[in-house]
């Protein structure tokens, strides 16, 4: 039975390749080959935008790069406790100053507007 | 020119050495794969989309093995996604009647491919494919299917064994 067996897969095959070629024959498949082919090199783009890619890429990736060395400095230099404990510190040094100009300023100016009236008739006065 | 002449060209970019290679080989992938799919069809499709990926992947041909053996292993990959999406459009269809046209190549009933096709695995047909009809060493056979040279071996015997028991096939050969 082997040898029978061997026998009729391999003729059985050739009537399937018998088969393939008359569908190739009807359907041209390698000028569709061809052409699809040839659409997919045309829609591959150009060197120059490859490029420019690529050096937006490693331009992003240098400016990562600084980003994460320049954090890591601050953190290594400075300890977050006392970078908080300078921050207070500033902010209530500078408090009073601030508070003072803000209630002193439009006194100021008020009194001066006064001064400079009281001149205006003094002056008005004397020439009468 | 030379078939490894052609690959250099096509290597570099020729689609017309390309288109070349595909007319030698498309006969013998193209009967392989009407043996394999559920009609012809999607025979063609894959068959098509074998070629564009060798032409698209033909830097990677390694030059130790034959140029078919390294278009069969394309074409077997593709047939496995196709498989993969069949699955799942059969899923997608699901309580619909899904007909289909009489399709002029399909492979005879009285063909042993297709036969032997209800007895066997998909692995164990392509073995027995490339054994039998494409000649193909066993050294080949088991690059294509990915496997050891004694899985192809005993995958080989397993399979005869089992057709040797099949009464169908008996009768047929009877027959004759």
């Amino acid at each position: 039975m082997n040898q029978d067996l061997d026998q009729r897969l391999r003729q059985d095959a050739q009537v399937l390749k018998k088969q393939a070629v008359a569908r190739l024959e009807q359907h041209d498949f390698s000028s569709d080959i061809e052409s699809q082919l040839l659409a997919s090199q045309s829609s591959h783009q150009p060197a120059s935008v490859k490029i420019m890619g690529l050096a937006a890429a490693i331009c992003l990736t240098v400016l990562a790069w600084l980003t994460l060395n320049d954090t890591a400095s601050v953190v290594s230099v400075q300890p977050a406790e006392m970078v908080a404990d300078r921050n207070i510190e500033l902010n209530l040094n500078q408090l009073p100053q601030s508070l003072e100009q803000k209630l002193n300023q439009p006194l100021r100016q008020e009194q001066q507007a006064i001064i400079d009236d009281l001149k205006a008739l003094k002056e008005q006065l004397l020439s009468i | 020119m030379t078939e490894k002449q052609l690959i250099i060209k096509a290597q570099h970019g020729a689609t017309n050495c390309f288109t070349q290679l595909v007319a030698s080989y498309q006969a013998r992938l193209y009967s392989y794969l009407l043996a394999r799919c559920q009609n012809s069809h999607d025979a063609d499709d894959v068959l098509q989309e074998t070629f564009i990926s060798a032409f698209k992947y033909l830097k990677s041909y390694d030059a130790q093995w034959q140029f078919s053996t390294w278009l069969f292993t394309i074409a077997r990959r593709i047939l496995s996604k196709l498989k993969t999406i069949y699955h799942v459009a059969i899923e997608n269809i699901s309580g619909m009647e899904y007909m289909t046209e009489a399709d002029p190549f399909a492979i005879d009933q009285d063909n042993i491919w297709k036969l032997i096709k209800q007895d066997l695995t998909p692995s164990s047909y392509d073995v027995m494919w490339f054994f039998y009809v494409e000649q193909s060493s066993i050294k080949e056979i088991a690059h294509i299917m990915n496997q050891s040279e004694s899985w192809v071996k005993t995958n080989l015997h397993r399979s005869k064994m089992k057709l040797s028991n099949n009464s169908a096939l008996e009768l047929m050969l009877e027959a004759e």
